[in-house]
């Protein structure tokens, strides 16, 4: 694994060595994001890239913070994918991406949290799943404004409102091995959030 | 089922430790009409389960009297604290199975039974030989394995008996009459 980490990141340092000014525009996010719950901290923030040519993919990598009130501290780092199969044009200066699946991962800081079970304690195996790390599947909906004043005297390509639900391996787990006592939004968490593109 | 005085949970509530697992199983289980008490398990143990569990069902080690049967419920999930020779905790146990007045008989409660793999290798003789010279003891109950079995040990008669698990379909029905202990194996 560390092997893997050293080449990739040779690899890295030989692109930005030859395509330097191309990397370091790559490197500038394309979106600032802010999000209320949704299972990635009580609050978080983020940096948003745009992918493929028609932009309807993103990776978003966010800072989440749960306050000692809300059942914390918790620092939480997520990264997200999440693609737009469809858009609605509602007129020249709104859209709507109805229903946009992804997936993210949440990695917990935490001193009570491991990535992985210690080898020497337990036998291979003995528990399957990680504590730190939380693998989630989501969907989210998005409402965009790309034209008008507010947007203009902002500065702002586009401003987006979004809400997103997510559940996680230990809810499926939880869903399918109780099927009669949980119904499917019984596992799903809501976030809401706005994605300014600059 | 009616003339059910109390059910004990033994151990694992939940499957990851995780307050939103805990919170569901409270909401099902306060749909029957007997009261119950919770017996802390090894999944009950990840994550922040400790802390949840404490705040949601109580402490990991206690004990109370119903009607003359004092239930000592503990913690037997050595493994979670890397065999460090404190869990189960048996100078607790030793203490609250000392005969007090108005007790004529015990019940042991815990999660991990002492021939698993789980539990403590170092702490299998002084439990069983702790209950061995404990009067009125009449059973020791545990879970953990999913599947039901009894076993014992050579020094004492004190039955050590695993019940399946509720995903099996199956209970254990035990009534205590006149100090004696019987125990049933219920599908449903």
């Amino acid at each position: 694994m560390s092997a893997y980490f050293s080449r990739l990141s040779i690899v890295l340092v030989f692109m930005g060595m030859t395509l330097q000014s191309r990397a370091q525009k790559f490197l500038i996010p394309d979106d600032a994001i802010l999000q209320y719950a949704g299972s990635i901290g009580y609050l978080s923030v983020g940096a948003g890239y745009e992918l493929f040519g028609n932009k309807r993919g993103n990776i978003d990598i966010n800072y989440g913070y749960v306050p000692e009130s809300k059942g914390g501290a918790l620092h939480i780092v997520t990264a997200k994918f999440a693609y737009r199969p469809f858009v609605i044009n509602i007129s020249n200066w709104a859209k709507i991406y109805p229903f946009n699946p992804g997936i993210f991962i949440r990695y917990t800081f935490n001193r009570n949290l491991g990535f992985n079970f210690d080898t020497v304690q337990y036998p291979k195996g003995y528990y399957y799943f990680s504590e730190a790390a939380r693998p989630h599947l989501s969907f989210s909906n998005e409402f965009q404004l790309t034209k008008g004043k507010t947007l203009e005297r902002t500065g702002l390509k586009a401003l987006s409102i979004y809400s997103e639900f997510n559940t996680n391996d230990y809810y499926l787990v939880n869903y399918f091995q109780n099927t009669k006592a949980l119904s499917v939004t019984d596992i799903f968490k809501v976030g809401i959030g706005i994605r300014a593109k600059f | 089922m009616p003339d059910i005085e109390f059910v004990a949970i033994a151990g694992d509530l939940s499957e990851f430790g995780v307050l939103q697992e805990m919170e569901w199983v409270a909401k099902e289980l306060k749909k029957m009409k007997a009261p119950y008490v919770a017996i802390i398990g090894n999944h009950d143990l990840v994550n922040k389960g400790p802390a949840v569990f404490k705040r949601m069902f109580g402490a990991l080690n206690y004990s109370f009297i119903y009607r003359g049967i004092k239930f000592v419920c503990h913690d037997t999930n050595g493994r979670e604290y890397d065999f460090n020779g404190s869990i189960p905790d048996i100078g607790w146990l030793a203490k609250e199975l000392q005969p007090e007045a108005g007790v004529t008989g015990y019940v042991a409660i815990s999660h991990v039974p002492p021939n698993s793999e789980d539990y403590d290798p170092k702490l299998v003789t002084p439990y069983h030989t702790l209950f061995d010279k404990t009067p009125g003891l009449l059973a020791s109950f545990h879970a953990h394995t999913h599947t039901y079995s009894e076993f014992g040990y050579p020094s004492s008669t004190l039955p050590y008996v695993i019940t399946a698990t509720a995903g099996a379909s199956e209970f254990l029905l035990v009534k205590i009459i006149n100090n004696k202990i019987s125990y049933e194996r219920i599908f449903f």
